[in-house]
């Protein structure tokens, strides 16, 4: 019997292990990381990588230093998305994310999405510019919408971005090991694709009719210029309204279902998530909520960042800071612009 | 989109659109461009008039085709019905409001009931212009400035020019007949249709590229949210107005590659077709001088056909009636005649009330500039340029209202209410305030 005690927490401790690995965001650790990738042994040290994402690194090394900076992106559009907001992206910080995250949450929606749409939009756009070479002009495609309407420009980069975005951001949930909850991994695919999805859409090619008083004689179609923090804003709607589902029976196979309303299928653009979230309120770590005290508030405000909302109750304390400010900018032909500087004392205010 | 730095904006601006623009844009007319070359160079060969004819009407079809494919049937039947009613009433002298009616008719039934909305879109320019010549033809007619009705073979190569047949402008019989003349291949010629050619493309790579990126990226102008209302305001209104540019100076560029679009004095030949005037716009004295810019075979038509033959009804009366019928002319689209209605009464409002002020103050404040043998006492002073530099800005005051909701394709009703609320129907109530000024000092 002793032989066999000792070897039960081993498993415990394995088990463990397999589990955590299962997190397919662990991958935004790599915002930290310092070092530049040009080698294939540095595949191995980055964190956050499962297995086939380290092979992937080793055949595209080229693409890792663009996959960091999307790693970088996503924190930085996040917090800047939801900084009205109790929770504010704050346990975005690899490698140790906060429960919130690994429980299934509405939040770990809104992240997984956006770190799919960040990874294609930076592969995207360092395509566009240049920065990596791997990626070709493919063919035009096939199909055209309607008649008279043409492409211009490389149109395939997107196309490309969404390709090895999706290979990278989706290899943790795809693992073969039977390791991790069925239903997350489902939650999780599905709310990545939400995110691919608000790519394509800000991506669709902007065209304008040129004709007699306006009529559609010529058609004109450019691709639109885009911002990761538009995307962002259209998923923090989505997240607003996004669906619990629980993992049931339908068919031969368990699919997520809404829980609460009538049988229907999950839409296509709707995020899902299957853990309710905590209030965000108080510090609790065990919930992953960093609570709100000593957060700004805006007093005049009835949104969620107003004082009332955003310290639950609990009360608020004013504060004066002095703030630099650009002050008399003045345009120069052609073309910048000189400002000088004002100090100016405002009152702020911070949740008790 | 403030987030974006400048520079990634530009590199982004040139590969995302620059290029795409103009490639598309020449794409698309290099072959209309061809046949007019090709149809004028026939015309020097010395063909009888017959065949000369003929050879516009097969360009023109083709180049239809080429821009609607199997829809331009409907152009057609719309030129054959025209040509039947002229025929029909051949010895009529009231063949123009005749035809004007029955023209009303197929459009009304073309835009209610005939086909989708998308195709009738495209094709509404072409259809203008077609109703126009006939009209005009009809009218002519019934005045004797064209003494016979034309045989068929003229009377579709006239439709059916293909200087003028996708992109107008339009041009009287008269004018036709005349450059069937065929005059001879000359440098100013060519250098008239290259330098059309190469503004066209400006005003739409101005129209695509700049206007909608126009603040802040190309002019440093953030403001606050009031502001920012109406700087967006302004670029949608400068995207649309260069879009009607680009196609003006293309069609300068198809009419004069074509073979017309000059003026003769005493053998002194000029290629000197003008279709819009951008400064005059863009930099308006007033909103009269900004209507008759705009369009100006348009504005001689709507002159001679519609506003002098009203005008026994009272000059109101003449003006609304103007722009009904070039609302009519564009087709039942409830923005497009929101647009043209309220356009009328801006301009009939300020133009009266400048009228009055010339009196009263005896100083050069009209609508159009006065010539230089004017009578007014005071010209030049420093109060006068103040009350013109006033006007100026509510034109353009106007023209960004006016302007914001041209959006292709869009024709729900509901948008341009929503679009006008906005801007909290700025330009109705300042109107109505010159209004009410008006009545004040009369």
């Amino acid at each position: 019997m002793k032989r066999t005690f000792p070897s039960l927490p081993l498993c415990l401790l394995t088990f463990l292990l397999l589990s955590q690995q299962c997190t397919g965001i662990r991958w935004l650790a790599l915002s930290q990381t310092a070092q530049h990738i040009n080698k294939t042994q540095h595949c191995k040290t980055l964190p956050g990588l499962v297995s086939s994402q380290a092979q992937l690194c080793r055949s595209n090394l080229e693409l890792m230093q663009t996959i960091i900076q999307a790693a970088r992106e996503v924190k930085k559009v996040c917090q800047k998305t939801f900084t009205d907001m109790r929770w504010n992206c704050s346990s975005i910080d690899g490698p140790k994310f906060l429960p919130d995250l690994e429980r299934g949450t509405r939040e770990s929606a809104f992240v997984y999405a956006l770190s799919a749409a960040a990874i294609s939009h930076t592969i995207a756009r360092a395509c566009t510019s240049g920065d990596l070479r791997l990626c070709s002009c493919g063919p035009i495609p096939g199909e055209i919408p309607e008649p008279g309407y043409r492409w211009g420009g490389c149109a395939d980069n997107i196309h490309y971005g969404l390709l090895m975005g999706s290979k990278f951001s989706d290899a943790p949930m795809k693992m073969k090991k039977k390791s991790g909850s069925h239903a997350n991994k489902l939650m999780h695919l599905h709310n990545s694709e939400v995110g691919r999805q608000a790519l394509r859409d800000a991506l669709v090619m902007k065209c304008k009719c040129h004709g007699v008083s306006g009529s559609c004689s010529i058609r004109t179609c450019w691709r639109g210029l885009l911002d990761l923090k538009d995307i962002a804003i259209d998923l923090k709607t989505k997240y607003l309204s996004a669906t619990k589902v629980v993992h049931r029976p339908m068919g031969t196979r368990k699919q997520l279902v809404p829980k609460d309303i009538d049988i229907r299928p999950v839409r296509e653009n709707e995020l899902v998530y299957l853990q309710s979230s905590p209030d965000y309120c108080m510090k609790n770590d065990k919930l992953g909520s960093f609570g709100t005290q000593d957060r700004q508030c805006n007093k005049t405000s009835s949104g969620s960042d107003s004082c009332d909302l955003m310290c639950c109750g609990r009360g608020y304390n004013p504060y004066t800071e002095r703030v630099v400010e650009r002050c008399h900018c003045k345009y120069h032909w052609c073309c910048y612009v000189t400002c000088k500087k004002c100090d100016k004392t405002v009152e702020k205010y911070v949740c008790k | 989109m403030g987030s974006l730095s400048r520079q990634a904006f530009f590199q982004e601006l040139g590969s995302g659109c620059l290029l795409p623009t103009v490639q598309q844009g020449l794409e698309q007319v290099w072959q209309l461009l061809l046949i007019c070359l090709v149809c004028r160079l026939s015309w020097r060969l010395g063909l009888p008039n017959f065949l000369k004819h003929l050879s516009t009407v097969v360009g023109g079809f083709y180049t239809l085709y080429l821009f609607f494919e199997l829809h331009m049937v409907w152009v057609v039947l719309l030129s054959l019905l025209c040509y039947l009613i002229l025929f029909l009433c051949r010895h009529s002298s009231s063949r123009g409001p005749f035809l004007s009616i029955t023209i009303l008719i197929y459009l009304l039934l073309g835009e209610l009931h005939m086909m989708d909305t998308t195709t009738w879109h495209k094709m509404r320019g072409s259809q203008m212009v077609v109703a126009m010549k006939a009209v005009s033809l009809a009218f002519d007619l019934d005045k004797g400035i064209v003494d016979k009705v034309p045989s068929p073979v003229e009377f579709m190569g006239y439709i059916y020019f293909v200087g003028t047949v996708i992109f107008g402008p339009w041009i009287s019989f008269n004018s036709y007949m005349d450059a069937v003349e065929s005059r001879k291949l000359s440098v100013s010629w060519f250098m008239k249709s290259v330098i059309s050619c190469v503004k066209s493309q400006l005003c739409l790579l101005i129209s695509n590229c700049v206007a909608p990126y126009l603040f802040p990226y190309f002019i440093p102008v953030f403001g606050n949210k009031l502001l920012r209302k109406w700087l967006q305001a302004y670029e949608n209104s400068l995207s649309f107005h260069f879009s009607n540019y680009f196609v003006s100076f293309l069609g300068e560029t198809t009419t004069t590659l074509a073979g017309a679009g000059f003026t003769e004095e005493k053998d002194n030949l000029k290629w000197d077709m003008t279709i819009a005037k951008p400064l005059y716009v863009e930099f308006p004295r007033s909103m009269v001088e900004v209507v008759t810019s705009w369009n100006l075979p348009m504005s001689r038509w709507l002159n001679t056909y519609v506003f002098r033959k009203a005008l026994r009804y009272g000059s109101f009366t003449a003006i609304i009636m103007t722009y009904t019928a070039s609302a009519l002319l564009h087709g039942l689209s409830f923005h497009i005649g929101a647009v043209l209605l309220t356009l009328g009464f801006i301009t009939y409002i300020e133009h009266v009330l400048r009228k009055r002020l010339s009196a009263i103050l005896n100083a050069c404040v009209l609508s159009k500039r006065c010539p230089s043998d004017c009578k007014h006492r005071h010209k030049k002073e420093l109060w006068v340029y103040l009350i013109n530099g006033t006007f100026s800005m509510l034109a353009l005051l106007h023209l960004t209202y006016l302007g914001s909701d041209f959006r292709p394709q869009d024709g729900v009703a509901s948008h341009t209410i929503q679009k006008w609320t906005q801007l909290s129907w700025t330009s109705h109530w300042l109107t109505f305030a010159l209004w009410v000024f008006y009545r004040l000092i009369l």
